[in-house]
C-alpha cells in the first residue's frame, strides 16, 4: 500500500515529510496566483449533465452540470476541465429550483437550431414543472479547425416563456463567456442557428430574434444577426452582410396590404403557418415598401424547401416564393 | 416642470438621476448660435462636458455668480445647478415644447416623457369595469394604473390580448411564445393581465424622441437594464401599496397575477376545474408534467388522455384498450378491445373535449390548487 511507507517513519521523518508538504503547497499557490483565474481546483461539482470537447489538441473539456443547490436556487453551471482539473466555471443567469434534473428532447421552443428544423436530436434537461421550469440545452461550435466553443441553450418559465444563449470558449485555459442572446419582455422567441463549417472549418452563429405583435394591426418584428470568431480579438462579432458567406434563405407565401389583411390570411391556415411571421420591409427589406409579408426564415436552404413542400401539401392556394438575404 | 431633487455640477451632489435629467436638457436646449450645450449623449455620469456645458449656460444667460464668488440672490453657483434654482429654471423655460414634460425616476439614467393625465383616468376606468377580469384582482390593477401615474406620471394599460384569453386563444399562441395550453394559463380565468406603459415617450442618448410600445421594446434594445428600471418602478410601486399583485419570476415583466405561484399548480388547478363542471373525473398525471387524466365518466381508473393542447384539438390520446377497461371495470364484464368502435374513441374524444370546453364557459370557477 503506498501509505504504508508514511506510516512507518519516524518522528523527525514525519516533520521533514510535512515541511516539504508544506513548501510545495506554498510554490503551488505562489504559481496559481501568478495565473490569475487559471486557478486549478478539484472541487466536485452537482450533477453532471453532460461532457464536451472544447478543442482537438488538447485533453481541454466543457462540463454542464447542476451545481449544489443554496436556498432554493441550484445554479446551472459550465466548467472548464482538463481531467480533474478545474480551470473555470461559470454561472447560467437562470438558475433551477431543487428538483431531479429530467433527459428531454429539444424542441423548438428551446431555440436550438434551425428556426424551421430545431436540433431535435440535441439532448436537453429539464429542472421543475410549469412556472419553475428551467431547461437547458448544449452544443459544440468549431469556431477554428482546433478550438471549439460551447454553445447553451436555456428557456425559463411557462406561461410566458423565456430563452437565453450564452457561447463559452475555453481561450487558452481560461473560461470566457464570449456571447449571450437574450430575449425583450413580452411574446418574443429566438434561437440560434449554426452554418455549415466554412473552408477554415469554423461554424457561424446566426442568432433569430423575434417579437409576435399580439394585435391584428400591427406586424411582428424579426432580427437575424450572424456572429462570427475573430480569433485575433477572442470576440464573437457580427459579421457585416457583404462578407456574409452564408445566406439565409427567406421563404414568403403572401404579401398583403395590411397587416390586418396579413393576419386574416394566417388564420385561414394557422396550423400549416405556425414557423412563419408577419412582416413589413423593417424586417425584411425584400417585402415592398407598405405592404406586409408572411414569411419564415432558415439558415439552410434545403430546411426551406422542405417547409414550402410542407405549405404546398396544407394549403395549396398559398404561393411561395424564395429569397437568398444576407441580413 | 421638469426639476431636480439635490446639486448638479462642480462639488455637486450628482446624483445619477439629476445629472442625467440636467445633461438631457443641456442636449435638446440650443445657445445662440443654435448648438446644443452639451454634445455627445446623456448618461448619468458628471464629467467635464456637462460642466463645461452648465458654465456655457450660466454665462449666456447670467445665471451664477463669477467663478469662487458668492452667489447674489437669483443666482447659483458658478458651475452649479440647484433644485428650483435659476440654472434649471432657463433650461425648463428653453425646452422646445416637444421636450417640455422631461422626466426621470430616482437612481435610474432614462429621461422620458410624463404621459397624459387624460389616458392614465381612462386606462384605468378601462380596467376597472373590466368584464372579464375577476373583480378584486381588477380593482387592484387599476389602482396600480393610478398610483403608477400620480407617483411617477407614466400610463399603464393593458396590453392587446393582456388580460383574458378564451382556450381557443390560448391554443392559437405559438409555442414559442408559451407552453401553458388551453386552461392551463392564469390569463384564461381573469387572474392576469400583461400591464406595461404603452406609448412611453423616453429620449435617446442624444435627446431624440422614442415612442415605445407596451413592453418597452426599442429601451430594451438600447439597454435591457434600462428598460428593467421602468418594470421595476412599476412593480416598487405595487408592491409599496400593498396591492397582491403577483409576478412569475423574471421571465416576463410585464405579466401580473393575482396569485403566488409558488405554491400553485396549473394543471391540477385546471383538474379541479374540469371535476367541478364537466362530466368525467379529471386528475393531473404526477409522472407526465401536464397531462391529464379521466375516468371517461365510468367512475373508476383514471387513464392519461394526453396534454390539453391535444384534448382542445380533439385530439386525446385515448385508445381501445383504454375505454374496454375502463368499461369492463364500470359494467363488470369483460369488455374487448375488438368490442370498442372507432366511432366510440372519436366520441369519447369530443367528450372530453366537451369537458374543456365547459370550463371555458365557466371560467370564473377557477381557483388556484396547490
Amino acid at each position: 500500500m503506498p501509505s504504508e511507507p508514511i506510516r512507518s517513519r519516524t518522528f523527525s521523518g514525519h516533520l521533514l515529510f510535512l515541511s516539504a508538504l508544506v513548501v510545495v503547497g506554498m510554490m503551488c499557490l505562489a504559481a496559481a496566483r501568478s495565473a490569475g483565474q487559471n486557478r486549478k481546483t478539484t472541487s466536485p461539482s452537482g450533477t453532471v449533465l453532460a461532457r464536451f470537447p472544447a478543442s482537438s489538441t488538447s485533453q481541454l473539456t466543457y462540463e454542464l452540470s447542476l451545481g449544489k443547490c443554496l436556498k432554493a436556487a441550484c445554479p446551472i453551471q459550465v466548467r472548464l476541465l482538463e481531467g480533474k482539473l478545474v480551470y473555470g466555471v461559470a454561472t447560467l443567469d437562470w438558475r433551477a429550483t431543487p428538483a431531479q434534473p429530467v433527459r428531454a428532447q429539444a424542441d423548438a421552443s428551446l431555440g436550438a437550431g434551425d428556426p424551421l428544423h430545431a436540433e431535435s436530436g440535441l439532448a436537453a434537461w429539464e429542472v421543475g414543472n410549469e412556472t419553475r421550469n428551467v431547461s437547458v440545452a448544449a452544443q459544440t461550435i468549431s469556431l477554428t479547425p482546433q478550438l471549439k466553443g460551447l454553445l447553451v441553450h436555456q428557456r425559463a418559465g411557462f406561461e410566458h416563456l423565456k430563452r437565453r444563449h450564452y457561447l463559452f470558449v475555453a481561450i487558452g485555459r481560461k473560461l470566457a463567456r464570449v456571447w449571450t442572446g437574450e430575449e425583450g419582455e413580452g411574446p418574443t422567441w429566438s434561437t440560434v442557428a449554426l452554418t455549415e463549417p466554412q473552408g477554415d472549418g469554423a461554424q457561424q452563429l446566426i442568432f433569430f430574434s423575434g417579437f409576435r405583435y399580439p394585435s391584428d394591426d400591427e406586424p411582428d418584428s424579426l432580427e437575424v444577426t450572424t456572429f462570427r470568431w475573430n480569433q485575433n480579438k477572442k470576440v464573437m462579432e457580427a459579421e457585416p452582410a457583404a462578407e456574409r458567406k452564408s445566406p439565409v434563405t427567406a421563404l414568403v407565401v403572401g404579401v398583403y396590404d395590411t397587416a390586418a389583411k396579413a393576419r386574416e390570411a394566417y388564420r385561414q391556415r394557422p396550423e400549416c403557418l405556425k414557423d412563419f411571421w408577419v412582416l413589413t420591409a423593417d424586417s425584411f427589406p425584400q417585402i415592398p415598401a407598405g405592404k406586409v409579408g408572411i414569411v419564415a426564415f432558415s439558415a439552410r436552404e434545403a430546411f426551406a424547401r422542405q417547409t414550402d413542400k410542407a405549405v404546398q401539401a396544407c394549403a395549396p392556394a398559398l404561393k411561395s416564393q424564395f429569397y437568398q438575404w444576407r441580413p | 416642470m421638469p426639476d431636480i431633487k439635490d446639486t448638479v455640477g462642480e462639488g455637486g451632489k450628482n446624483a445619477v438621476h439629476d445629472v442625467a435629467l440636467v445633461q438631457a436638457m443641456l442636449r435638446v436646449v440650443k445657445n445662440a448660435k443654435g448648438a446644443a450645450y452639451l454634445g455627445g449623449v446623456y448618461d448619468g455620469a458628471y464629467g467635464p462636458q456637462t460642466k463645461a456645458a452648465i458654465i456655457a449656460l450660466q454665462t449666456d444667460h447670467k445665471l451664477a455668480a463669477a467663478p469662487g464668488k458668492a452667489p447674489a440672490p437669483g443666482q447659483d453657483k458658478h458651475a452649479i445647478a440647484s433644485p428650483g434654482g435659476p440654472t434649471v429654471n432657463k433650461l425648463t423655460a428653453s425646452l422646445p415644447a416637444t421636450h417640455a414634460k422631461m422626466r426621470i425616476i430616482e437612481n435610474t439614467k432614462t429621461v422620458y416623457l410624463e404621459g397624459e393625465a387624460a389616458d392614465a383616468t381612462a386606462s384605468q376606468g378601462k380596467v376597472a369595469a373590466h368584464p372579464e377580469l375577476e373583480v378584486s384582482f381588477r380593482a387592484n390593477v387599476a389602482r396600480l394604473v393610478e398610483l403608477m401615474y400620480a407617483t411617477h406620471k407614466i400610463v399603464l394599460s393593458v396590453a392587446p390580448s393582456g388580460a383574458r384569453r378564451t382556450f381557443q386563444q390560448q391554443a392559437d399562441l405559438s409555442p414559442g411564445v408559451t407552453k401553458a395550453g388551453p386552461g392551463e394559463s392564469n390569463h384564461n380565468f381573469g387572474r392576469a393581465v400583461d400591464i406595461g406603459p404603452n406609448n412611453l415617450k423616453w429620449l435617446q442618448g442624444d435627446g431624440a424622441i422614442v415612442k415605445d410600445d407596451w413592453w418597452m421594446n426599442k429601451l430594451s434594445k438600447v439597454s435591457s437594464a434600462k428598460a428593467t428600471a421602468f418594470w421595476l418602478a412599476r412593480d416598487a410601486v405595487a408592491d409599496g401599496a400593498s396591492l397582491n399583485l403577483f409576478r412569475i419570476g423574471a421571465w416576463d415583466r410585464p405579466h401580473l397575477q393575482s396569485f403566488s405561484d409558488a405554491n400553485v399548480s396549473m394543471s391540477r388547478s385546471l383538474a379541479a376545474l374540469l371535476t367541478a363542471v364537466g362530466k368525467t373525473k379529471w386528475v393531473s398525471a404526477p409522472a407526465s408534467p401536464n397531462h391529464y387524466k379521466s375516468d371517461f365518466g365510468l367512475g373508476g381508473t383514471t387513464y392519461d388522455v394526453g396534454t390539453a393542447k391535444q384534448i382542445w384539438a380533439g385530439n386525446a390520446t385515448v385508445t381501445k384498450a383504454m375505454l374496454a377497461d375502463a368499461q369492463s371495470a364500470k359494467f363488470k364484464k369483460v369488455v374487448k378491445e375488438a368490442d370498442i368502435k372507432d366511432a366510440d374513441i372519436a366520441t369519447l374524444k369530443q367528450q372530453l373535449k366537451a369537458d374543456f370546453e365547459a370550463a371555458d364557459a365557466k371560467w370564473t370557477k377557477w381557483n388556484p390548487v396547490a
